[in-house]
């Protein structure tokens, strides 16, 4: 590994100042855990990590209204452990529980999954699925940022250089909307082939209303458009016939060890047995 | 190259040295501390070989910076002996023969003891799925999970 240097940022306008001050070469440090693995093996050479890790409320979990406001350097641990979360939006707190080891959960942080924005990564689909907004700052100027307009392809974003992820607003589910989230990995821990997060509202049988996300198929998570307004109105039981539309928005549907028919096929499964355990959990909720 | 200088506490003792500013925790530990129960396996933490407690909770040393811990508690394997004896993790996986080249037990033992911080009831699937981020490639799993099992207060739940 090539040396560097290191400096901790106080606060965010020291953050900046450094990112500014150091240009190109500079990079922010959040929980380093796909930052190091990649300095590990040689990929990146940075001239100096800025840490933005003991930066006061930077880390803190708030409810605004209808919104969690989740600080950008929370440990991803801290999201799957808090009661809030559990409670407000608890596929959140489900999803975040797949990334990688309990190591790497309490290391990493939600900021750092977002910017890193590896193509098969929980954080980024479960916030695209929710209709979450990123809060950005150069210093100069703050911008709010959806989710869904975020993220432009494999590990690409449109952060501008000079800009830090402050926090991420991520609205609450509403009270009679349901939630699932399903994964296919080859091992526990692994990134997913693919994944699906929902959530719906059910009326008797059907589908009232749906958000429904893929990834892992494309270069990042995808809303599925055409299959949520297929879905809807639709009985559960039907899902199977419009499975294949999960994938009408991925442009050019990943190869990996499974040719690209593979993985299309498992994100509808995923999706599919996602939206039946939201459905379940609605029978549960009526019946209790 | 950069040095800079910081203060760890290790298994309860502040250890301060000046080291170069992108050594990992690892390698500060080993190379700058001569603190030698941690181990190097993957440098992408995914093995688990190279975990150590930060401030109670497991971390893969091989991707954290050790500046990024300045000033917390570190726990290594050594850590969890008692006055120098074996404690009582380490105890269990002896008696269970739950090491067999021995190459992730440090990693092994410091997982089941965050595991087993919580106190609560756990089953077979739950501590297998808690030790999922530790390889064992002798994959001596069972003895290890049996280890565990002999600690945990009411053991609920079949094998699987
Ligand atoms: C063994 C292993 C398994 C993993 N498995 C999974 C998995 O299954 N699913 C998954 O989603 N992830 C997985 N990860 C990645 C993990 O989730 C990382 O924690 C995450 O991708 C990066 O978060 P971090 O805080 O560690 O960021 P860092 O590694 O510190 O940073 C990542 C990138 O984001 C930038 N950055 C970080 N924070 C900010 C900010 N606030 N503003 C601007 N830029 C910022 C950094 O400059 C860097 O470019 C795994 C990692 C490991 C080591």
């Amino acid at each position: 590994m090539k040396p560097f240097e290191y400096e901790r940022a106080g606060d965010i306008g020291e953050a900046l100042e450094l990112l500014r001050a150091h240009g190109p070469g500079a990079r922010i440090l959040a929980g380093g855990q796909s930052l190091l693995p990649m300095l590990n093996l040689g990929l990146y050479e940075p001239d100096i990590l800025i840490d933005i890790g003991s930066i006061p409320r930077l880390s803190d979990i708030e409810v605004s209204g209808d919104a969690l406001v989740i600080g950008a350097m929370t440990r991803q641990r801290s999201v799957e452990l808090d009661d809030t979360v559990r409670s407000r939006q608890p596929l959140l707190a489900d999803a975040i529980g797949h990334v990688g080891n309990t190591r790497v959960r309490n290391i990493g942080t939600v900021g750092g999954s977002i910017v890193h924005n590896d193509p098969a990564a929980e954080l980024p689909l479960v916030m695209v699925v929710l209709d979450a907004n990123y809060e950005l700052t150069d210093g100069v100027s703050r911008r709010k940022v959806k989710a869904e307009d975020f993220g432009v392809g494999s590990f690409e974003t449109s952060i501008r250089e000079g800009e830090v992820l402050t926090a991420v607003e991520v609205p609450t589910l509403a009270s009679d909307w349901r939630w699932g989230f399903r994964e296919f990995s080859y091992r526990p821990g692994d990134f997913a082939v693919a994944a699906a997060a929902v959530i719906a509202r059910f009326e008797g049988n059907e589908l009232a209303e749906v958000q429904v996300g893929i990834t892992g198929v494309g270069g990042g998570p995808v809303r599925c458009a055409s299959f949520e307004e297929a879905a809807t109105g639709r009985s559960v039981d039907q899902l199977g016939e419009i499975e294949s539309l999960v994938t009408t928005e991925v442009d050019y549907v990943m190869e990996g060890l499974e040719s690209s028919e593979y993985r299309a096929h498992i994100a509808g499964v995923m999706t599919t047995r996602a939206i039946v355990d939201a459905f379940e959990r609605s029978r549960e909720d009526n019946r209790s | 190259m950069t040095e800079i200088t910081l203060t760890l506490n290790i298994n309860g003792r502040d250890v301060t040295r000046a080291a170069p500013a992108h050594y990992s925790l690892l390698r500060w530990l080993r190379d700058a501390a001569s603190v030698f129960d941690v181990k190097y396996g993957c440098g992408e933490g995914v093995c688990g070989t190279c975990t150590v407690l930060v401030d109670g909770a497991a971390a893969s040393s091989c991707i954290v910076l050790a500046a990024q811990v300045a000033g917390k508690n570190v726990t290594t394997l050594v850590g969890l002996g008692v006055d120098g004896e074996l404690g009582p993790i380490q105890e269990a996986f002896v008696d269970h023969g739950a090491s067999q080249c021995g190459f992730c037990t440090p990693g092994m033992v410091l997982a089941a003891h965050e595991l087993l911080s919580s106190g609560e009831a756990l089953d077979r699937a739950q501590i297998r799925h808690a030790i999922q981020g530790n390889l064992c490639r002798c994959t001596g799993y069972q003895a290890i999970v049996e280890a565990i099992v002999s600690l945990v207060p009411e053991t609920a739940g079949s094998d699987s």
